[in-house]
């Protein structure tokens, strides 16, 4: 009860929180409701454990944690692959402006020269 | 290494420029530099981002040197040097490593062959004719060889020599975006994609202490697989 009861100030204070950011203006709509769907899902699991059990046992799984430990497994492995993806494509841009800044060099070095 | 001649480079050659990526390669690449001058009139070095004086001491020789202000890979300094050559007016561009392992004295039997057959791509396999090549190097050529013949879908029997002709046509169309050791399967890969007309030419390696020294770690050949991996998702 006491978890349940610390989970729930959490995200009353994480609640503040995002409603200021939104206020100011630095997070889109989207975002918002993005990260308040998931910490609201959180929250029901967390106050009715139970809805774990029976999901899990309906997509043939014995126990309700075993689905979060999987779920999450699943979801960091996505995101450690994209951002394997996001790092390829922001490097190939950093090589191309460091091709440019060289030839771009090369010619302001030599110009006259030739 | 060679000893310093007098030879003047074949007026046949005037067109073809050679790309040297070079990575802390001060101790050599002058004299690496002055050899292949002594061949072919038109070197570019690439130095990538080197902690030592590469730049300064190819800035020594007649070479166009040009400097990456970060190391970004063997693969990005070639691409670098290809587009460099290209505005520069090559007919053909030759690709050799700066640590004197390949032996330019090749290049005008190499281009004279790339310009009689019409080729695209012109490769060298150190396979071709027996030589000694280090075991554990051995090893894990024949390996790459295995993997870059199955995914890439061309036959070779060498398939990370970093000896290459290419014409300017082909030239024109190559966008390495394998930064790192990675880009040379992907050069095959593209020659199989566009279809390019090539050869192999047989090549030997020069294989130093000092060259030794600058090859890959075994680590490296499983970074490449990576990379080559996470490639295959980026489109």
């Amino acid at each position: 009860m006491l978890f349940q009861l610390f989970f729930a100030l959490f995200y009353l204070i994480y609640l503040i929180a995002l409603s200021k950011k939104k206020l100011r203006g630095k997070i889109h709509f989207t975002e918002l409701l993005f990260r308040l769907g998931f910490w609201t899902l959180a929250l029901v699991v967390v106050v009715y454990p139970d809805i774990t059990v029976h999901l899990a046992q309906w997509m043939g799984i014995q126990r309700g944690v075993d689905l979060i430990v999987y779920v999450g497994i699943a979801v960091l492995f996505y995101h450690a692959f994209n951002q394997r993806l996001k790092h390829i494509r922001s490097s190939i841009t950093i090589t191309e402006l460091t091709r440019q800044m060289a030839i771009m060099e090369y010619r302001l070095t030599h110009s006259g020269k030739k | 290494m060679t000893q310093e001649t007098n030879i003047q480079p074949d007026p046949d050659l005037s067109g073809v420029y050679v790309v040297m990526p070079a990575f802390n390669e001060g101790a050599m690449i002058a004299q690496v530099i002055e050899d292949t001058l002594n061949i072919v009139e038109h070197i570019i070095v690439v130095d990538d981002g080197s902690n030592d004086d590469t730049f300064a001491q190819a800035s020594k020789t007649k070479a166009l040197v040009l400097r990456h202000c970060v190391n970004r890979g063997q693969g990005a300094a070639l691409q670098t040097g290809v587009e460099f050559a290209l505005e520069e007016g090559a007919t053909e561009i030759v690709t050799l490593d700066s640590d004197g392992q390949h032996p330019a004295e090749l290049i005008p039997e190499a281009v004279q062959i790339l310009r009689e057959q019409g080729l695209d791509i012109l490769i060298g396999s150190r396979f071709l004719k027996p030589q000694a090549v280090p075991f554990t190097r051995k090893i894990i050529l024949k390996l790459a060889i295995l993997f870059t013949n199955f995914t890439a879908g061309i036959r070779l029997t060498d398939t990370h020599n970093g000896f290459r002709i290419l014409s300017r046509a082909a030239a024109e169309k190559l966008k390495i975006q394998q930064d790192r050791m990675s880009h040379a399967s992907e050069i095959l890969e593209w020659i199989a994609q566009a279809k390019l007309k090539y050869q192999e030419i047989p090549t030997e390696i020069k294989y130093t202490e000092y060259s030794m020294s600058k090859g890959q770690s075994n680590w490296g050949s499983v970074r490449i697989l990576l990379d080559l991996f996470f490639s295959r998702f980026d489109n």
